[in-house]
């Protein structure tokens, strides 16, 4: 199939997606205009629970990519790699608590053990750990640990809005318990993508930046094969 | 067919058609894959965007119901825009990709963050109005 032919394809596909689309937000306006049906009731679920979901999710995710780091690290720098399976476990193990409905300790342990990991992390970045087979060599930022630190940074803010009641502030205004529902999809599905990508990267051996920067580009080649 | 019946169709036809997408990807057949003669080539991470996102509306099609499933539907409409910017931004998302996203991907992509909003803002609508 030539370029014009494949070109042609590939727009019939992105088409029927459009179709189908168009079909769906016809039927949507006239639903909307028609008097209603038999709708399923309200259940939006209140500020509170939509944060913990997220909160559980940025923690699961976080978690997983230091689950899926420990292997090679331990090869790497031996027992310190102890490190990333104590804080895959925290952060997998916190999501029990938090889903259960975080109690002011929870909360706190929470931002504390994350602040430590992020410090941890920063640590190595900028001045490397003082002993090991790495002693005093700052390492590279990869993918992967800035991926874990993105959710991390997220989880303590979220942490934050819950430690000083700020989702009990919010929940008093209408649209907020709508808002907090509508964010509980794009930022599971961020965390599901980033996480997946991260370990990706990981089993491929590309978790170390400068190993990331140059072949990076290859990294799905490498996966399929 | 009522407002929620439409946003779980929407889900359910996008979650199959992602899904169905990643799926092939990773046999890299003719139709979706690194091949050159695929009909819309992607590589593993897309794949596994596409598989992911694809179970996320499946899940919203068949698990959720009444108004979380229509704010869902929304909030899956803002994921879709996240990726259509990051992806216009950078084609190959920051080198992630090995195959550049082609336009008809960038249709792709935006046909399912307009259409999930568009949907999930009437319904939600034509909800609120039946709940006054």
């Amino acid at each position: 199939m030539g370029p014009t032919g494949h070109e042609s394809v590939e727009w019939i596909a992105a088409l029927i997606l459009v179709i189908g689309g168009a079909i769906a937000i016809a039927y949507a306006f006239r639903a909307r205009s028609s008097p209603p049906g038999p709708t399923a009731p309200g259940n939006t679920p209140p500020v509170k629970r939509s944060l913990l979901l997220m909160l559980a999710g940025l923690s699961g995710g976080a978690g997983m990519i230091h689950l899926a780091a420990a292997p090679g690290h331990f090869a790497e720098i031996g027992d310190l790699a102890g490190g990333f399976v104590a804080a895959a476990l925290f952060q997998l193990l916190w999501i029990r608590w938090c889903l259960a409905g975080p109690s002011h300790g929870t909360v706190a342990i929470g931002i504390a053990g994350n602040l430590a990991i992020i410090g941890a992390w920063a640590w190595t970045r900028t001045v490397g750990l003082p002993f090991g087979e790495l002693g005093g060599v700052a390492e590279p930022v990869g993918f992967p640990d800035a991926a874990s630190v993105l959710l991390e940074v997220a989880l303590v803010g979220g942490l934050l809005v819950r430690a000083l009641g700020l989702d009990r502030a919010l929940a008093r205004r209408g649209p907020a318990r709508t808002l907090a529902s509508i964010a509980v999809v794009p930022t599971i599905g961020l965390v599901l993508v980033l996480t997946s990508i991260a370990s990706l990267a990981i089993a491929t051996g590309m978790d170390h930046g400068e190993r990331a920067r140059t072949t990076m580009p290859a990294m799905e080649h490498v996966a399929t094969e | 067919m009522n407002s929620n019946s439409t946003a779980m169709g929407w889900a359910a036809l996008a979650g199959i058609v992602l899904v169905a997408a990643g799926l092939l990807g990773f046999l890299n057949t003719s139709i979706v894959g690194e091949a050159d003669n695929a009909l819309v080539r992607t590589g593993t991470v897309h794949n596994i965007v596409h598989l992911l996102t694809g179970l996320i509306a499946l899940y919203i099609a068949f698990g959720l119901k009444g108004e979380q499933q229509v704010n869902a539907v929304l909030g899956f409409g803002v994921l879709y825009v996240i990726i259509l910017v990051a992806v216009l931004a950078s084609p190959t998302l920051f080198g992630l990709f090995s195959v550049p996203a082609s336009a008809a991907v960038h249709v792709i992509h935006a046909a399912v963050a307009v259409v999930s909003l568009a949907v999930g803002y009437m319904a939600r609508g034509a909800t609120s109005a039946m709940a006054r």
